[in-house]
C-alpha cells in the first residue's frame, strides 16, 4: 500500500522502509576541483570535503593579483532518486552582503558542473546572472 | 576604479542606464512540454507575466502518466546571462508541499528550458533527497 506523499511518480519510495533518511554517499564530490578553463573570470577552484552534516565547499573566484577566498559553505547532498543513497549532486548558497550566489554541481562523466544563480542586493544596476562552469579533479 | 563589491571578475561591471530595466523574459514565457513523454518527474511547466510584471509558473507533474497540478508560484528571481546583460537565461522557483520542498533551478540552453530540481523530504519516509534534471521544449 502507498502510504508516502508524492508529486510525482519520481517521489514514490517503492520498498524503502519509514525512518529516517539514510546518509547519501558522498565520497564521489570530497577533492580538490580546478577549472578547465584557465582564462576563466568566475570560479577557479571549489575544494570539497566531507562533514559531519555531510559536505563543505570552499571556493575561489577569480581577481586579480590573486583568487578571492569565498570562504567555506555547508552543502546540501542530493542522491539520484528516492530509493537511492549514491550521490548524484550539491548545493550551497554563499551570501556576500551585496550578493547571493546558490551554487548547484553534479558530476558528469568524471567532470563537476557548476551552476550559479547570482542575485545582486546592493542596488547597483548589475543584472542577477546565470553562470555554469567545469572543474576537473587535481591529482 | 571599481565602485562596486564583486567576488569574481565577472561581477565586475559598470552598469548602464539601461541596465536600470528589467530583464527581457520573453524568451521564458509559455507552455514547455517535457522531452520524454515517458517521464515520471515534471511533464509541463508553463510560464506566463501578470499585467503587474511577476512572472508565474505553474507546474505539472506526472503521477500515473497523468498530469498533477502542483498549483502556481510567483518566480523568485530571473537571471540574464551575465551581470552587464539583460538577455535572459534562467529563473528559479520553489514549491513547498509540506512533506517535500522542492527548489527548481531553470536554465535556457540551445533552444530547451532544462529544470534541475533539488527534492528535499521533510516528512519521515526515510526516502533519500533527490536530484533530478529534465528538458522541455516549447
Amino acid at each position: 500500500m502507498q502510504s508516502a506523499k508524492y508529486v510525482r511518480d519520481d517521489d514514490r519510495p517503492g520498498m524503502t522502509p519509514a525512518g529516517s533518511a539514510r546518509k547519501i554517499d558522498t565520497s564521489p564530490f570530497v577533492g580538490n576541483w580546478v577549472t578547465t578553463n584557465r582564462a576563466t573570470r568566475g570560479i577557479v577552484r571549489i575544494e570539497v570535503r566531507e562533514s559531519s552534516a555531510g559536505l563543505v565547499m570552499h571556493t575561489f573566484g577569480s581577481c586579480s593579483p590573486g583568487p578571492c577566498d569565498w570562504g567555506q559553505a555547508e552543502a546540501s547532498v542530493f542522491a539520484d532518486g528516492v530509493n537511492s543513497t549514491t550521490g548524484l549532486a550539491f548545493s550551497a548558497t554563499y551570501d556576500f552582503g551585496f550578493m547571493e550566489s546558490d551554487l548547484q554541481a553534479k558530476i558528469k562523466k568524471g567532470v563537476l558542473v557548476v551552476a550559479g544563480f547570482n542575485r545582486f542586493k546592493d542596488g547597483s544596476g548589475r543584472s542577477n546572472y546565470f553562470s555554469r562552469e567545469f572543474f576537473y579533479r587535481e591529482g | 576604479m571599481d565602485s562596486y563589491k564583486y567576488a569574481r571578475e565577472e561581477d565586475r561591471v559598470q552598469p548602464e542606464g539601461n541596465l536600470e530595466r528589467p530583464i527581457d523574459v520573453t524568451p521564458l514565457l509559455g507552455d514547455w512540454r517535457n522531452t520524454n513523454t515517458g517521464s515520471k518527474g515534471i511533464s509541463r511547466v508553463v510560464l506566463t507575466k501578470s499585467g503587474g510584471g511577476d512572472l508565474t509558473l505553474a507546474v505539472f507533474g506526472s503521477c500515473d502518466g497523468s498530469p498533477q497540478s502542483w498549483g502556481e508560484v510567483k518566480i523568485g528571481a530571473v537571471y540574464a546571462k551575465g551581470a552587464g546583460s539583460l538577455d535572459p537565461m534562467g529563473f528559479q522557483a520553489r514549491y513547498d508541499f509540506g512533506f517535500m520542498e522542492t527548489r527548481l533551478d531553470a536554465n535556457l540552453s540551445l533552444g530547451l528550458l532544462v529544470i534541475a530540481g533539488l527534492n528535499t523530504f521533510k516528512d519521515s519516509s526515510g526516502r533519500s533527497n533527490y536530484f533530478s534534471r529534465e528538458f522541455f521544449h516549447q
